[in-house]
């Protein structure tokens, strides 16, 4: 990335432009099915089709059901299109371009055209002795302390800034200010890091052993394919949460970060009158976002009690939290003087509609937030936003093989570390909310404590500067986890929520697998995910399980089983398989090392038989 | 189970499970402990083709004939289905002695009764339209079989559950208590002590690695292969479609790719296989297989530039020096029995697995599998027994 795209961050003009493109400073011409559309530069082809009034981005092959926006931060692969004649492409990651074709998809598929851009020549290695997989809080983090001690540090990620998803391009004057208070000074020693090589617009597809250390496969338009490098520093971050009940497919149901993406970064309202419905502070703060931005917000529902709420003995985990709770506070006060409904201990339970979102079902939930659907409420809405909290992103440590546990109040399976971050594989630290979800400022945190001992480890810093350079983190350390400790507590769901699908509720949105599938699968002796994925297809498709398989894990396990914990960690994880995102056969073609294979003789294994196109 | 089952099978693939479907079937009291899960090695990986048309003339054309035979009831049998229909094999020729070799091939296939046929180039272009055009001299073609593998399996698993067998998943067998010429019992890493009349060994690549834990040294070896599935896509393919030249492409190579497609019920390319040489076993994926199985697609395939490629797996499949399968009871033992290393194992297991259950129980079955019988490697081939 060069300095001058970095730049453009922190001069990020206010930009007010909500589901309208008038106060956009750059328009260009796209084509939505063949019609002409402005649309502002920069923005993505999801926000684009919004602004343009467009939710059903496609209908689905096997049911020819309508499908949009659901994750918005490029997980869940639902918001596929046809651009400029390249099929399923993730409308939400992908920026417009003057004159792109953007086509919705129908449920019967032309084939993929095999126009588009000509794959570039090979490109070369490149050797790192520190990768960092990830550019937000955490990932800056550990790139700097490593760089700035004078490591050749090469930090990778798939998106076109740095910043992640916390230090999202803001549109809106206050927030920029307010964000770049922190990202300001670390753009600025990103940009003084000698040691620093940036490679954004990089999608990290595969991690792999490698002679003295790892090798990373990458794919992006001016990305090396291989990067070899001593150690890994994983943070990949957190997707939300996923919760499956009745209608959750239907366009119009999105995620809270999708939804804060869409409002922060693009200056795109998705709708007109929306429910909230989640658990935890950040659907708060944005539901005022949203009441500012000019939405009608009919209500926020908030699952956990007021009695939970207020239990004395969370007041020492709030202390050093000013900041947060007055952020909160904010939110709060934003949303009474707006006469927002704000329902603690209540849920959603049904989304209904045609093709889109039109109404929503929403009921008080009891202390295992098991909806009570003798007192439900229907309101008229055209979005609901789901916002139960994140999990974390674990595909590069699970494909690495180090081991994971299940700790649901963190966000589910997580990699194993000890106190430096470190996995159970040396040489591979995980930080950030990729390896437990606790916030930007615990990320920050564990990045700067995983690049010092990184730095240690690769013999730039000796024992004595370590211990000096991390003396001071550990107690902020400590504070920023019992924080995070708390809102686990508070705010991850109770496994009531679980029981909102019904049988005939999609689990697996990428594949259309139903409930009633993986009960069948589950009853027919299937222990673990890996089997009901063989039997039914569930964790096949484009997320590669992102979304059904905690779902699936959560659904099949009864709510009354006291060791309910226990069994879903039976059920295990999907395992993870290259390419972790997909990718096309011209693309992963493009990664191959050599140009003539099949000539690597070794005279010596003379016995090697086939092994069969089946076995 | 409480009481001591009269067989315990050690390995739940293909052949573990179809050994069990047919000893409950004969009544006898079988356990199967899968260290894993049902299909964790090479029978869950496979691309789940019934292959016929590369069979060696004698025993393993009249077991695949026969198996093919039964496949095609096997739904039935079983009670469940598996998604079984039948797909032509085509085998791209580029040579003139692969066309030699298949044209006397195709001849003894259709002496067996098997459809089969040569195809010249333009025959090829109709038949598989997306192909790459030039650099074929045609293709050898025979009528096979297609499933799910998994769902095959479970097929087994199921019908032999409900005639009485138990198949227990996660439990691994650690060691054996040998006395003489007997295994009296094995352990389980659940620390448990399961003893049994009869043991049959079917556990794949680890065949080798049970063995030698009571004593026995078997020569299993191994190779790596990985594949790959593509995203859904319209009918485009017809035929499982793959390379004459595909042993001498892999023999003696430490890394090799031989591309094999064929479109899943579902819309998918199954696309096999970038084979490599490996110490040990393991399931991952390897940095270059998946980029250079890419590559070699897209040179028959021209027209899959933009179809994207979903997952990516692999395992390990077992074979012994002389290529053939093992199967019989161990020499020096009493009664242990191991069958591993089969060809055509989808196509054939139908039909061994009710031999193997009948060798079993003493009975005597109608085809005499004992050129398979491991006596074989007594002399200076390495193995102890």
């Amino acid at each position: 990335m060069g300095p001058a795209q970095l730049f453009d961050f922190n001069l990020m003009p206010f930009n007010s432009r909500v589901s309208a493109v008038d106060s956009c400073d750059h328009l260009i011409t796209i084509y939505i099915d063949g019609h002409a559309v402005q649309a502002c530069a920069g923005e993505s082809i999801a926000a684009a089709l919004l602004a343009a009034g467009r939710r059903v981005f496609r209908h689905t092959s096997k049911t020819d059901a309508p499908r949009g926006l659901f994750c918005g931060i490029g997980v869940c692969h639902d918001c596929l299109v046809t651009v400029n004649g390249r099929a399923h492409v993730r409308a939400c990651v992908t920026p417009v371009a003057e004159n792109m074709r953007v086509v919705t998809e129908k449920s019967q598929q032309p084939w993929p055209d095999v126009d588009g851009d000509e794959p570039a020549a090979s490109k070369r290695d490149v050797t790192a002795e520190v990768a960092v997989v990830g550019a937000g809080p955490a990932g800056l983090e550990a790139a700097l302390a490593a760089a700035e001690a004078g490591v050749q540090v090469i930090l990778l990620d798939s998106a076109p800034q740095v910043g992640g998803q916390y230090f999202k391009r803001p549109s809106r004057a206050t927030e920029s200010i307010r964000r770049n208070e922190v990202f300001t000074p670390l753009f600025r020693r990103l940009q003084q890091a000698a040691a620093l090589r940036v490679l954004t617009d990089t999608l990290v597809w595969g991690a792999f052993p490698d002679e003295d250390g790892w090798l990373l496969t990458l794919h992006g338009p001016e990305a090396p394919v291989r990067l070899h490098a001593r150690t890994l520093i994983l943070a990949p971050g957190a997707y939300d949460r996923p919760i499956a009940f009745p209608g959750w497919t239907l366009p119009g149901v999105m995620t809270a970060g999708g939804v804060q993406t869409l409002l922060k970064s693009q200056g795109i309202l998705p709708g007109q009158r929306f429910v909230l419905a989640g658990a935890g502070p950040l659907q708060w703060v944005l539901a005022a976002h949203l009441v500012e931005a000019g939405a009608e917000v009919l209500a926020v529902l908030e699952a956990t009690p007021l009695a939970r709420l207020l239990r004395l003995r969370h007041l020492p985990a709030l202390w050093g939290q000013a900041e947060r709770l007055q952020e909160v506070w904010r939110a709060w006060r934003t949303l009474r003087w707006a006469r927002v409904p704000m329902r603690l201990g209540w849920g959603v339970i049904r989304a209904q509609g045609g093709d889109e979102v039109e109404a929503v079902t929403i009921a008080p939930l009891d202390d295992q937030w098991r909806p009570q659907p003798l007192r439900a409420e229907t309101l008229i809405a055209d979005t609901l936003v789901i916002g139960y909290g994140f999990l974390s992103s674990t595909q590069l440590t699970r494909l690495l093989g180090c081991i994971h546990d299940y700790e649901p109040r963190q966000g589910g399976w997580i990699p194993r570390r000890d106190a430096w971050m470190q996995t159970s594989l040396p040489g591979v630290f995980a930080v950030g909310d990729g390896a437990g979800v606790g916030g930007a400022l615990l990320a920050r945190l564990e990045g700067r404590i995983a690049g010092l001992r990184a730095a240690h480890d690769v013999g730039r810093v000796d024992a004595n500067a370590l211990t000096a350079s991390t003396r001071n983190l550990w107690g902020p350390l400590r504070r920023e986890q019992r924080f995070a400790t708390l809102l686990g507590e508070l705010f991850t769901p109770e496994p009531g929520i679980y029981t909102l699908a019904s049988d005939d509720t999609l689990i697996c949105r990428c594949e259309e697998v139903r409930l009633r599938d993986i009960r069948k699968a589950r009853a027919a002796g299937a222990k673990t995910l890996n089997e009901i994925k063989g039997l039914t297809r569930a964790g096949m498709g484009r997320c590669q399980g992102r979304i059904c398989g905690p779902l699936a894990a959560q659904a099949l396990t009864e709510n009354t089983s006291p060791d309910r914990n226990q069994s879903v960690q039976e059920l295990g994880m999907l395992s993870v398989r290259p390419p972790i995102f997909p990718l096309t056969v011209a693309e992963l073609a493009q990664a191959s090392p050599q140009n003539k294979i099949n000539s690597n003789s070794n005279p010596e294994m003379t016995h090697l038989k086939h092994t069969p196109h089946s076995p | 189970m409480t009481t001591q089952p009269d067989i315990l099978i050690i390995g739940g693939g293909f052949a573990g499970l179809a050994i069990a479907y047919h000893l409950a079937r004969r009544g006898a009291k079988t356990l199967l402990l899968e260290a894993e899960r049902i299909g964790y090695g090479a029978s869950g990986a496979c691309a789940g083709r019934a292959q016929l048309s590369e069979s060696h003339r004698g025993l393993h054309m009249t077991l695949a004939l026969a198996g093919m035979a039964r496949l095609t009831q096997l739904e039935g049998e079983l009670g469940r289905e598996f998604e079984w229909r039948r797909l032509g094999n085509l085998m791209l020729i580029q040579q003139s002695h692969h066309w030699h070799w298949w044209t006397e091939q195709v001849a003894y296939l259709q002496d067996v009764g098997a459809q089969a046929a040569m195809l010249g180039p333009d025959d090829l272009a109709e038949a598989e339209p997306h192909l790459r055009r030039d650099g074929f001299l045609g293709a050898a073609w025979c009528l096979e079989g297609h499933l799910n593998p998994f769902k095959l399996m479970w097929a087994y698993a199921d019908a032999a559950r409900r005639l009485g067998a138990e198949i227990r998943q996660g439990v691994r067998v650690t060691g054996f208590r040998r006395v003489a010429r007997r295994v009296l019992s094995v352990q389980t890493d659940q620390g448990q002590s399961v003893a049994a009349a009869r043991i049959v060994v079917t556990a794949g690549a680890w065949t080798g690695k049970l063995l030698r834990r009571m004593g026995v040294h078997l020569p299993v070896q191994f190779t790596h292969a990985e594949a790959v599935i593509s995203e859904p896509l319209p009918p485009m393919l017809h035929h499982h479609v793959g390379l004459a030249n595909f042993y001498e492409t892999i023999h003696n190579a430490r890394k090799a790719v031989s591309i094999g497609v064929a479109q899943q019920k579902h819309g998918a390319l199954l696309i096999t296989e970038a084979v490599e040489q490996t110490p040990y076993i393991h399931r991952a994926n390897s940095a270059w297989g998946l980029p250079d199985i890419a590559r070699e697609l897209l040179a028959l395939f021209p027209a899959l530039t933009n179809v994207q490629l979903m997952r990516a797996w692999a395992a390990a499949s077992p074979f012994l020096p002389d290529e053939h399968p093992g199967i019989g009871w161990i020499p020096g033992l009493n009664n242990v029995f191991t069958a591993t290393c089969f060809h055509n194992t989808i196509t054939t297991i139908p039909i061994l697995s009710e031999i193997m259950a009948q060798m079993l129980l003493d009975e005597h079955p109608d085809i005499d599998l004992s050129p398979f019988a491991l006596d074989r490697f007594k002399n200076g081939t390495g193995a102890t027994f």
